[in-house]
């Protein structure tokens, strides 16, 4: 026989609505509200050993007290698989539920499945996981869609209970979780691309292969009002590092970054720096380190007082930028950035190629 | 014009005395061809050997491959600009040595450290997990292993291992010459359909305007600057479009006889006049500078595509980076001109393919067929035999990246050092799917 966990919120549990969402988490043997149609769905094939419950809010302000008496009762239940909500467009009981999968499946190994309607915030916290045993299938907007979601995930959880192998997202009809698995196809790319392409122009549906991403947007800091004053940092991305690379920068996709000292330096001479970079001909670069790290320019600066003495932080920073993964420049950035504003740095001068 | 391909199918190669086909048993000139090699004089020495599919082999050195292939009518001859005058090609008759390739595989030590125009070269796996995701491991390969006299320049060395290749390979070609062929293709675009879509090919390459070699050859000129061109696909299979030796074959750069059988060329062929109406090759430079550069390259590139009366492109890229922008550019120009679009295109993705695949986007580009990913690992296992000029190789292309034995079992990084491990066009069946 199958064991399976099912985790509500106290609503769901039929415990109570808004004015009950400060309750603690807490256990009912067997099926309980949500957790009945669940059982119905499953019939003989699985027992639903527990319900779990929590208050919404309870989840949320207190996060660690909550997910460890989650973390005790799954471990003492047993369970071959745990199925959260379904959420709908409940922001706070969505995010939980992905949450609670989330912790499930990293600390016990155990493939967890939930179900939340598509703009439920929630999906963001489960794209931001991205785990591969954390699977989410849509659902309705409202509980409306109740007996359909149990339903689908009553099936889901069989399958994962019984370890088969899921498939892709758009075959198995679960939200993607922008993991991207290479694989084989049935045919060569180049017989894809050209039936692909004849749907397109025939007007016929077609699946394109690569969902298109959207990107978040940096605004520009304001300007910075008297410069001279201001304590300014170099940040490059041109790949200028001390002559022998001696933190073992590759020429591309880069994940650490470094800072140099420039203190003591009036100018970078050719021979002591060199660029690495795959992404453009660094011949110049290496002739002329000043191109990626213009401390020429800012001595000249600071010499004519626009930027006042002291001001020219003592290192730069630089990561070589070539097919910088976006998550990692993402980090990086922030790194730097933290360590700029430890020091007290107001403005940077960025050194793009 | 109309381009006959002649095949002769190589299932064996025999070094013997004498240049020889019968049988599919192509028999070679061993002592020959080395002569043929070592005329230039900044050949070191050289040597020959055969890799089987299937065998513990591994390639070392890779620097290009090539189909052999020799012209028997029609004007001109294979690689009009490197081996002949620059004369039309893409009429007539060719002969292939399907089945077979040479490789290059050079000794370079180069004199750049670093950057786009570093040399590099690639290994090839014959058998186990590293052949799997190559489309060059199921063929027969005749290993031409040479050393380049110390001190040559990128450009110079480049020539040097074209030169060689390319008339070794078409030596071995030339043996069939007065020989009936088991099968002939015939690649002609008359006949248009008026019934049926048109549709060409928008071949991106990036170039690398500062290098001596741009990366792309184009009659053996180096493609720089140059706003779109129209090219007849038969020109590719007569070798009008070569490589940079001293880096092509690894990552994203495609080798010569990626030019010389490009998949979405042959699959354009093998639909024309069944579902569409094939209308040429658009070879676009990509990669500019700046932002006005890579607009005007994409409008450019659509403008020429809308002359030709195209209904749908298929948009494939040779670069990375950067270049990807002037991909993506392009398909938005085309889009807006009522150019529906298609793009093949490998991803990144990183190890565990959680990354952005690609590096930007338009929202018209909603069509995208998916080659694979460069960045997964790959644990190679050792071989028995070790062909080509290092017996260390370095995986990592940086400055004092430690070389580790060719021999033994290889943790890649990414797929990208397999001379072939990265389908930038797909030929083969690799694709990313969405979980």
């Amino acid at each position: 026989m199958t064991t399976i966990v099912h985790v509500v919120n106290q609503f769901f549990a039929g415990l109570g609505g808004e004015d009950k969402a400060g309750m603690p988490v807490g256990v009912i043997e067997g099926s309980a509200g949500a957790a009945r149609g669940l059982q119905l769905q499953l019939g003989d094939d699985a027992k639903i050993a527990c319900t779990i419950y929590y208050g919404d809010n309870y989840f949320h302000e207190h996060k660690e007290d909550a997910m460890k008496a989650i973390l005790d009762a799954v471990r003492s239940a047993q369970p071959q698989t745990l199925v959260a909500g379904p959420a709908f467009n409940s922001g706070r009981y969505g995010v939980s539920c992905v949450e609670v999968c989330n912790a499930i499946a990293n600390d016990l190994g155990i493939s967890c499945v939930t179900a939340m309607h598509e703009d439920n915030p929630g999906v963001g916290t489960y794209l931001g996981v991205a785990n591969s045993r954390v699977y989410c299938l849509p659902t309705a907007e409202t509980a409306a869609g109740m007996t359909d979601a149990l339903k689908r995930l009553a099936k889901f959880a069989m399958r994962l209970a019984h370890d088969e192998t899921v498939g892709p997202a758009q075959r198995e009809g679960y939200i993607p979780r922008g993991i991207r698995r290479l694989e084989k196809a049935d045919r060569p790319g180049a017989e894809r691309a050209i039936e692909m392409l004849l749907k397109k122009i025939k007007n016929e549906p077609f699946e394109s292969e690569l969902p298109m991403e959207v990107w978040d947007e940096a605004l520009p800091a304001p300007p910075l009002v008297q410069v001279k004053d201001r304590r300014i940092a170099l940040v490059t991305t041109s790949g200028v590092v001390p002559w022998g690379n001696p933190d073992r920068f590759k020429t591309y996709r880069n994940t650490h970054w470094q800072k140099y000292n420039i203190a003591e330096l009036k100018e970078l001479e050719p021979g002591k720096w060199e660029t690495v970079h795959g992404g453009y001909n660094v011949a110049y670069m290496n002739q002329n380190p000043h191109y990626g790290v213009p401390l020429d320019a800012l001595r000249a600066l600071e010499a004519e007082g626009a930027i006042g003495p002291g001001k020219l932080y003592p290192a730069y920073y630089v990561i070589p930028g070539n097919q910088g993964s976006p998550a990692v420049m993402r980090r990086v950035g922030q790194e730097i950035a933290a360590d700029l504003k430890k020091d007290n740095v107001e403005g940077v001068l960025f050194v793009a190629t | 014009m109309k381009l006959e391909i002649a095949e002769f199918p190589v299932k064996q190669i025999r070094l013997g005395r004498r240049f020889n086909y019968e049988n599919q048993m192509l028999e070679v000139d061993e002592t020959g061809l080395i002569d043929l090699v070592l005329q230039d004089p900044r050949i070191s020495d050289a040597s020959i050997a055969v890799a089987m599919p299937g065998e513990k082999t591994r390639i070392t050195g890779i620097r290009d491959i090539v189909e052999p292939r020799y012209k028997v009518s029609g004007s001109g001859q294979i690689f009009p600009g490197i081996l002949g005058p620059i004369e039309d090609v893409g009429d007539g008759r060719t002969h292939r040595l399907s089945n077979m390739t040479v490789i290059a595989a050079a000794e370079y030590e180069g004199t750049i450290r670093a950057g786009t125009t570093v040399q590099r070269s690639a290994i090839l796996d014959m058998s186990g997990p590293g052949a799997e995701i190559s489309r060059f491991s199921s063929l027969i390969h005749l290993v031409l292993n040479f050393r380049i006299v110390p001190g040559i320049a990128e450009l110079e060395a480049h020539t040097v291992i074209q030169l060689a290749e390319y008339k070794i390979a078409h030596r071995l070609a030339q043996t069939t010459a007065e020989l009936s062929p088991e099968k002939i293709v015939t690649y002609e675009l008359g006949h248009q359909n008026p019934d049926l879509p048109n549709v060409m090919l928008l071949q991106g390459c990036i170039t690398d305007p500062q290098h001596v070699h741009s990366g792309v050859g184009y009659y053996g000129l180096s493609l720089r600057d140059s706003m779109a061109t129209f090219l007849h696909p038969n020109e590719l299979f007569d070798g009008a479009v070569t490589v940079d030796t001293t880096r092509s074959g690894r990552g994203y750069y495609p080798s010569t006889w990626d030019w010389q059988n490009h998949p979405l060329v042959l699959g354009l062929y093998a639909a024309h006049g069944r579902s569409l109406n094939f209308g040429g090759v658009i070879l676009q430079r990509i990669r500019f500078e700046t932002y006005h550069g890579k607009e005007v390259g994409a409008q450019n590139a659509a403008r020429l595509a809308e002359a030709m009366k195209a209904d749908g492109v298929l948009v494939t890229w040779i670069g990375g980076g950067n270049a990807f922008v002037d991909v993506m550019f392009t398909i938005r120009a085309c889009e807006r001109r009522g150019i529906k679009t298609t793009l093949v295109t490998y991803e990144n993705g990183g190890k565990e393919g959680k990354d952005s695949p690609v590096l930007f986007y338009v929202s018209e580009a909603d069509a995208v067929v998916s080659t694979g990913s460069l960045d997964r690992t790959l644990n190679l296992p050792a071989m028995d035999k070790v062909i080509g000029p290092y017996e260390e190789i370095k995986i990592f292309p940086f400055p004092g990246a430690a070389p580790v034995s060719a021999r033994g079992p290889l943790a890649l990084e990414a797929r990208d050092v397999m001379m072939g491990g990265a389908d930038i066009w797909g030929q083969g069946a690799w694709q990313c799917t969405e979980y």
